[in-house]
């Protein structure tokens, strides 16, 4: 420990602790453009600037660690003179069309020329008239706003490994970039978005689908049905001033049908859902003796990226569609049918804290139901806009219940949302059908949290099952590089294997409410851990529906239909193809 | 276009600076590197292709898109320019009809500013791809530009 | 080609030829030091009191006592020469590439490395080749690989070729560059010594410093040390360019006038007007530079920097706005764009310095370029940003009447829509 005094206030932080670190704790804002809680600094912007006694120069306080007996100032007149100097640059550098900008309100580089009373420009402005790239399906990247912070470049080569966008150029012109022959949605992005939640401007942002969506409710002829992801529901309140984590899933039904959605289904329905395909899927694999590990399905963003980086593995990856899709595809097949409405004229809409979703909702084969199985995607955000457009105090709103047939749900469909939730579902529903006995503790706290690599193992009739559970694409990576380098030597170091593309998993997806920090993140899953605790249904074997759903419609698990309808295949994918 | 023989080169990141002379070298009609040589740089140094045009555009002798045979590199420092470098400047844009194009229209030249080539006891200088040009004059600048000319034209009789 | 001239050492022995060298005592310092302990070479460095001539000046003997320990130590020799102006490592390279070699190869004995990388600017193809053969010629007659010289020492140099930036000159981006990044600098500590290539101890040191070093190994730290002036010892290659009747690359004791060394250099070509000292980052000055002193400390009670030691000369028919503009783009080509002052601000002024030079700059540039060069100063990553108002400063200092001359005299109106 050591003592600094910060602008007259004395502080005990640990050694190691940096400036901005120190000042945070003691109550003390230091503005800064680049620094991210979640990302390591990388001392790009310069706002961070403090005085410290005795040291000619300033110091960037978000890479300069506290020294014993440091006096430190952090606005003096000469700082607060250069910043708003720096800021100047930077603005003179930016469009100035927040009014029309998705970030406007949410800005941090509107937010700081707002603290620093920008109000004019000493500098003359340029615009770069750089083209936008819209062609990925779910992120859109403006050049002509970027900052050029890093914590894009950061997140997508170190924290994702995903390495679809670098610096590109220098000087005055770096762009981030996927190459110059290259495009988001050519290049190896798998659209998870992360870099869109770290973007401090409004230089890259969700696609949005908000028009269309408006187009089909609005015409007369098509039926609307959504379907609600579960990290959604702890997190959508956020935008309306409640806290992370809250549970709004009643409010968000009743939202859903105020702006005119014909019905409203659960996408937990089609978690449970997949847990029964899932848990089948595993269970033949146990009985014939693999392949293993068997590796989760339901994030488009580990998919895609799998595909590319790991297309040795895709034989491990789950045949099962995502719960989006498996609720797609039977919103056009078995809801369609037994409402009697053609599917034509069904328009399937989901709400997904998610970016690729969109894309997994536009890859070509998800039209099983013999239509394109979900037509649009909107992320938490989009959703919000939309809340806010059709002028409801969404905080205010009375709760409702969903449609049945496609909505009610177990706790393991819930808790898909949160990091470890697929696997400790999997293993509820797993572990009965084969043991044909209860499990005893079904809440399984070693695959919770926010641990980065989580491994258990379950012994199921003597028999020793080892689980792995990663989120966030680089121990991903880390994982999976071990797992193949196992199987080419013979072993199988894990039975089975959850991946989510993003860190907490889908409470920290890319179409969540922008600030989405890991302290959110927790939040979020512990919102949906809660709600589980608190369902009088646990399991996805339980839920009424999907058992109606395999004696109606589908058989059971694993059959013809079910094949049909809610599987799918992968595509080797070539990191190098353009 | 010869190919590069890139089992020469460890798999080895530290390589990309040379893999990028010798690919926009072989490239001697047009000085650049294509995205199919991106490509395969990328694949054998185990970058993505992101990676390997972030480190190509940071670089001025690099370029992604195409030049001409000859690319000249005319020397504007401080040491050159008190010596004459805007007039050749001119001289070359009007001559070869860059004022608007990155390339003349015959494809043999393009025209780069750069900021020192480290030989200015002989400014004003400049570069023809690997070859420095020192002392010169506007006359001078003119007869080497016509017999790179010549030089094209005899190799294609 | 004109000839460079040189006045007093080694440098006289030009020679691409080893056995030539060998001759004329090349080698020689090798010898020595690979008799001594290597602790005792770092020492006999240390006591030369040899200062890094890249621009930096620090004390080369304290850089290499600093290398902790390892299985893996680089020395890597900065051949970026690509501050304008100077030429004195090109120099080097083409005339006596084996002076290099064999200074290298005593840093690599005395810090126990087993690796050293000569990273050449990307303009310099040909030097590059020259190297190439100076190392083939300098393993023919074990001086440089396996067990040299039969002394079990094994050493060994690679070259690299740079793809042109300047920015790559600063230790830790010619290290980021040499690992096949872009050529960002980073955050010291840790400084290079600790953790460079590959994150293992590396010693990085210019052309000329390295070339020094087997002068002091054969001659010793006191016959160095004697050269020069107090704080910067030994002789200096200047670099000297502009109008004088013969630029090129001057050797003299440090400390040199820079009166003498022009005079050397054949006198000004016409009158003289201004001087720039240290490379594009130093100081432009009027007459009074020719009174000053070239070497570190002197330069630096005057306010400015020995830098590269580079000095560019400019008579009265120099248009100074010129030199603003050329010297602000400069920054803004060069600029890596990693921190936000120096990629915003480099492009305004610019901007600013393109406008005054065009004739269609305003009244208010010349303040807001010196206040632009201050946050520059105060708030950049690197020194490249924070050096910006340096020539800025001292050029509207000096010249300040002429460049705003060229701004018209009415005040620019904004346009009220």
């Amino acid at each position: 420990m050591l003592n600094v005094n910060i602008d007259g206030k004395p502080i005990e932080v640990e050694t190691g602790t940096t400036i901005l670190e120190a000042a945070d704790k003691a109550g003390i804002d230091i503005p800064t453009l680049c620094k991210h809680e979640d990302i390591a600094p990388l001392g790009t912007c310069g706002m961070c600037m403090v005085e410290i006694d005795g040291s000619p120069d300033y110091a960037r306080a978000c890479i300069t660690q506290a020294q014993e007996g440091m006096q430190i100032r952090t606005h003096t007149r000469e700082l607060r003179r250069i910043k708003r100097k720096l800021l100047q640059l930077v603005l003179a550098a930016h469009p100035d069309d927040c009014l029309q900008c998705i970030r406007h309100g949410e800005c941090e580089l509107q937010k700081l020329a707002e603290k620093f009373e920008i109000r004019d420009l000493e500098y003359e402005q340029y615009t770069r008239g750089l083209p936008i790239d819209s062609s990925a399906a779910g992120i859109v990247r403006d050049m002509n706003k970027c900052i050029g912070c890093g914590r894009c470049v950061e997140v997508c080569q170190n924290l994702q490994t995903v390495k679809a966008i670098s610096f590109f150029g220098r000087g005055a012109d770096t762009i981030v970039s996927p190459g110059a022959e290259t495009n988001m949605g050519s290049g190896v992005c798998v659209n998870c978005g992360q870099c869109v939640v770290y973007c401090p401007v409004g230089a890259l942002h969700e696609r949005e689908q908000i028009d269309h969506v408006w187009g089909a409710i609005e015409n007369p002829e098509l039926h609307v049905a959504a379907q609600i992801a579960p990290a959604v529901r702890v997190a959508l309140g956020e935008e309306f001033g409640m806290a992370p984590g809250e549970l709004v899933i009643d409010k968000l039904y009743h939202a859903l049908k105020m702006l005119g959605i014909d019905t409203v289904f659960d996408t937990n329905f089609s978690a449970d859902l997949t847990i029964m395909e899932e848990g089948t899927e595993f269970l033949n694999r146990l009985a014939e003796g693999g392949p293993f590990p068997l590796i989760t399905s339901c994030s488009p963003g580990w998919i895609k990226f799998g595909e590319t980086y790991f297309p040795d593995l895709i034989e491990n990856i789950s045949s099962c569609k995502s719960p989006q899709q498996m609720m797609g595809s039977l919103i056009k097949t078995y809801f369609s049918e037994t409402r009697g409405i053609p599917p034509e004229k069904i328009v399937s809409l989901s709400i997904m804290p998610c970016t690729a979703k969109k894309f997994e909702a536009d890859r070509p084969e998800m039209n099983d139901s013999g239509f394109k199985d979900v037509d649009y995607v909107l992320t938490t955000r989009e959703l919000a806009r939309m809340i806010r457009q059709a002028g409801i105090s969404f905080d205010k709103l009375e709760g409702t219940t969903s449609d049945s047939l496609l909505s009610a749900y177990s706790g393991a469909g819930t808790i898909f949302g949160a990091t470890g939730g697929v696997m400790e579902a999997a293993l509820r529903t797993a572990y009965e059908l084969h043991t044909g006995k209860p499990l005893e503790n079904i809440n399984l706290k070693a695959v919770r949290g926010l641990e980065e690599t989580k491994t258990a193992s379950i012994s199921i009739e003597g028999e020793e099952l080892r689980v792995a559970v990663v989120h966030g694409l680089s121990n991903a990576r880390e994982l999976l590089s071990y797992v193949h380098k196992e199987q080419q030597a013979g072993r199988v170091p894990y039975h089975f294997i959850e991946i989510m593309a993003c860190r907490g998993g889908c409470v920290g997806g890319g179409g969540q409410p922008i600030e989405n920090s890991l302290y959110q993140r927790n939040l979020r899953g512990q919102g949906l851990y809660k709600e589980d605790a608190g369902l009088p249904l646990r399991k996805s074997h339980e839920n009424p529906e999907v058992k109606a759903l395999y004696e109606h419609y589908l058989e059971k698990p694993g059959g013809e239909r079910s094949h049909h309808l809610l599987h799918t295949h992968y595509t080797r994918r070539n990191a190098y193809t353009l | 276009m010869q190919s590069v023989q890139l089992t020469d080169f460890p798999h080895s990141p530290d390589h990309i600076l040379h893999l990028f002379h010798e690919f926009q070298d072989r490239d001697s009609d047009s000085n650049f590197l294509s995205s199919s040589s991106v490509r395969q740089i990328a694949e054998h140094l185990d970058l993505s292709m992101a990676q390997v045009y972030g480190v190509l555009s940071f670089y001025h002798m690099f370029s992604h898109s195409p030049r001409g045979k000859y690319v000249i590199r005319l020397c504007d420092s401080l040491s050159c320019r008190i010596v004459g470098s805007l007039d050749i400047y001119t001289y070359l844009r009007r001559e070869l009809g860059l004022q608007r194009k990155k390339i003349s229209d015959d494809g043999l030249f393009s025209l780069e500013i750069v900021n020192c080539l480290g030989s200015c006891h002989t400014a004003p200088n400049m570069m023809i791809n690997e070859q420095l040009i020192t002392d010169l004059t506007l006359e001078k600048v003119k007869s080497t530009i016509q017999s790179l000319k010549e030089e094209v034209e005899n190799a294609t009789e | 080609m004109r000839q460079s001239k040189v006045s007093i050492t080694h440098y006289t022995m030009k020679t691409q030829d080893i056995e030539a060298y060998i001759g004329i005592g090349g080698y020689h310092g090798l010898r020595s030091a690979l008799d001594m302990d290597k602790s005792a070479v770092v020492k006999e460095v240390q006591d030369s009191k040899l200062r890094g001539r890249g621009g930096a000046g620090f004390p080369t003997g304290k850089k290499w006592a600093g290398v902790p320990p390892s299985e893996e130590t680089y020395v890597v020799c900065n051949a970026d020469e690509g501050e304008p102006g100077t030429f004195k490592d090109r120099f080097i390279m083409e005339n006596t590439p084996f002076l290099l070699l064999e200074g290298m190869t005593i840093a690599g004995y005395a810090v126990g490395a087993v690796k050293g990388f000569i990273y050449i600017r990307g303009e310099y193809p040909k030097i590059a080749d020259t190297l190439k053969k100076a190392l083939e010629a300098a393993r023919s007659q074990n001086m440089l690989g396996n067990n040299i010289l039969g002394t079990g020492f094994s050493f060994d140099i690679e070259i690299r070729r740079g793809g042109g930036s300047y920015v790559v000159g600063d230790e830790t981006a010619l290290l980021s560059s040499l690992m096949g990044k872009r050529g960002f600098p980073w955050m010291k500590p840790p400084y290079p010594t600790e953790k460079g290539l590959w994150d293992r101890p590396t010693v990085v040191n210019n052309v000329e410093t390295l070339s020094y070093v087997p002068l002091i190994l054969s001659h010793g730290a006191a016959a160095f040390s004697k050269i020069g002036a107090k704080g910067s010892t030994g002789p200096k290659l200047y670099s000297v360019s502009g109008h004088v009747k013969s630029p090129g690359v001057y050797e003299f004791p440090m400390g040199v006038r820079v009166k003498d060394l022009l005079k050397a250099a054949g006198g000004v070509q016409g009158q003289l007007k201004a001087v720039q000292i240290g490379g594009t980052a130093g100081p432009i000055y009027d007459a009074e530079a020719l009174s000053m002193q070239l070497d570190y400390d002197s330069m630096q009670a005057a306010g400015g920097t020995l830098g590269s030691g580079a000095v560019v000369v400019m008579n009265s028919k120099t248009n100074m706005a010129g030199v603003l503009d050329v010297s602000m783009r400069f920054f803004a080509e060069e600029s890596c764009g990693q921190c936000f002052p120096c990629r915003y601000g480099t492009r305004q002024l610019n901007y600013m310095a393109q406008r005054i030079a065009a004739g269609t700059g305003r009244q208010s540039y010349l303040s807001l370029m010196q206040d632009t060069g201050e946050v520059m100063r105060a708030t950049s990553f690197c020194p490249f940003g924070q050096s910006v108002s340096t020539p800025l400063n001292s050029l509207l200092k000096h010249f300040g009447d002429e460049v705003k001359g060229f701004i018209q005299q009415q005040d620019y109106v904004k346009e009220v829509i």
